[in-house]
């Protein structure tokens, strides 16, 4: 992960959630409005993530480094790599998205939500139940009567694999 | 666990604003919180913003006529099913709605959202029915539009001004005839309003050969005045009720204005379609400027053989696989790419159709929504 210091480039270090250092340039983290803001604010150096997994982060990293790299004659392998980058389990991909969201990488979140919104395509209430592991706060009442309103949302694809 | 509560809301709709409407409803039933999301105005208002930008789908929609047998009486009822082809994708069909209402078959599309039925509006996506305050009569047509920010339909009838004349139905004399325009407004959650608006605006023209919505907020209509060369562009935007005359856009060599023609929205722009047979060819002539009337021959359709009867339907936006089409339904339905100068073939099941249309998924409903979810928390 770690890149080496050449020339003047400024060099910033992210702290993920498990104390996981990485060492990134500053200009890769410019791609986030929120650390945007900080380093041009604050003149930090290093920036603690307590919230993000390292593992989050790592990809997320990854990310902001192939979309740096990205020019004309490039565009489609940047497209087989964004393809790639979400073909992750659900669980994984909801906690990029949701870091992505609070570090606001406009373009990648986009993305993310549309990769969410392909997964969960078609797929029965229960199953989005599952994957979001959601209990319903139904009462049995209520949860009879979407039953007998729109019987197809409970006969859907039960399948809440996601991988 | 922690994973749904550790999505923020604003990421969770931004996932379900990309999920097809009926999915959506659907999803109401996974907790309470998402209900309460999904309900939301502010949800519906953003989900049909996006709608505009994303692939409108095609509709195709048949009807049938049965007759019922009830206390010794047959009851004619019509069945109407709604098909909606995903044109983005790999244009499957999927049966969208499908509901029996008893009476005739005669039904008007305002647009492929409403539908006005002996009277009665409904809303396909929900399957709602609802009676319609009484019209000025005689009745001449429906054109509706549509302001995304606050949701709201505007339905602009078109009614004959003057009761005495027969020739509204029928004016085979060519007679100028004047017309009245009053308006209905139907929000999200409803009520219908109890009357409709009546505008002191009048018309005056013989007959009405074509009317198309741009962008949801300007209606255009191409009358005729008597003779068949004689036509004009009337336009009344949705928001202020302002109405304005447009002339046709004029041949190339002379300064004639063309004598038949049909109007289109193109990506947001009123365009005049122009068929000219010997040409086999269509020329489409984009509205630069209303107030000035500036029309500009944008793009030449070269389609040999097309049949007489051809009606442009509209435009799908640039999309992966495409940068911009044309949809043509001659039958059978084309989709033109304008900057390839070619067109491709769409399946459409010839399932006994009266309509072809561009369809956008929308959430909108006459009555509120939910399990009157909405009034505890917010």
């Amino acid at each position: 992960m770690a890149s080496s210091t050449t020339g003047e480039k400024k060099i910033l270090t992210l702290k993920g959630g498990d104390n996981e250092e990485f060492i990134l340039e500053e200009s890769l983290v410019l791609q986030s409005e929120l650390l945007k803001n900080m380093v041009k604010e604050e003149r930090v150096s290093s920036i603690p993530l307590p919230s993000i997994k390292s593992k989050t982060l790592v990809k997320i990293i990854e990310y902001l480094k192939k979309h740096a790299e990205l020019t004309p004659s490039n565009k489609e392998e940047f497209k087989n790599f964004e393809k790639e980058f979400v073909n992750v389990v659900l669980e994984e991909l909801l906690d990029i998205t949701v870091a992505v969201n609070y570090l606001k990488i406009n373009g990648l979140l986009e993305f993310c939500c549309q990769a969410v919104a392909d997964r969960i395509k078609d797929k029965s209430v229960e199953a989005v139940r599952k994957i979001f592991r959601i209990e319903s706060d139904f009462t049995p009442e209520e949860e009879s009567e979407f039953r007998k309103e729109t019987p197809e949302a409970f006969e859907g694809d039960l399948d809440d694999t996601t991988n | 666990m922690e994973n749904i509560m550790a999505l923020p809301c604003e990421v969770l709709v931004d996932i379900l604003s990309r999920v097809s409407l009926k999915h959506i409803h659907q999803l109401k039933a996974v907790s309470r919180p998402w209900c309460r999301t999904i309900s939301s105005p502010h949800f519906r208002r953003l989900y049909n913003m996006k709608s505009m930008h994303r692939s409108p789908a095609l509709v195709v929609q048949s009807g049938c006529v049965c007759y019922i047998e009830r206390d010794g009486i047959r009851e004619p009822r019509v069945h109407i099913t709604i098909s909606a082809m995903d044109l983005a994708g790999e244009n499957e069909i999927q049966n969208q709605f499908s509901f029996e209402r008893v009476g005739l078959k005669y039904s008007s599309f305002v647009s492929f959202s409403l539908l006005i039925f002996q009277q009665k509006l409904c809303i396909p996506a929900t399957g709602e029915t609802k009676d319609l305050p009484d019209l000025s009569l005689p009745s001449y047509s429906f054109d509706v539009g549509y302001t995304p920010s606050t949701n709201s339909y505007k339905i602009v009838h078109l009614f004959g001004a003057n009761k005495l004349s027969p020739s509204y139905g029928y004016n085979k004399t060519g007679e100028v005839l004047e017309f009245g325009f009053e308006t209905l407004t139907l929000t999200d959650g409803g009520p219908i309003p109890s009357s409709w608006r009546s505008l002191t605006h009048r018309e005056w023209f013989s007959y009405k050969v074509h009317a198309t919505c741009v962008n949801g907020h300007v209606i255009y209509w191409l009358v005729g005045n008597g003779d068949e060369k004689d036509l004009h562009i009337i336009s009344m935007e949705i928001e202020n009720e302002e109405f304005l005359t447009i002339g046709c856009p004029k041949e190339d060599n002379n300064d004639k204005p063309f004598g038949h023609g049909q109007l289109v929205d193109l990506n947001g722009s009123l365009c005049f379609a122009y068929y000219s047979k010997e040409l086999s060819r269509v020329d489409l002539f984009l509205l630069k400027d209303p107030k000035n009337q500036t029309w500009i021959k944008e793009y030449k359709i070269k389609l040999p053989g097309m049949p007489d009867k051809f009606k442009l339907l509209g435009y799908i936006p640039p999309n992966e696989d495409n940068n911009g089409e044309i949809i043509i339904n001659s039958p059978p339905c084309l989709l033109y790419n304008i900057e390839g100068e070619r067109y491709r073939r769409i399946p459409v099941r010839s399932l006994n159709r009266f309509c072809v249309g561009l369809y956008y998924d929308r959430c909108f409903s006459l009555e509120s929504t939910g399990l009157n979810l909405q009034s505890e928390g917010d």
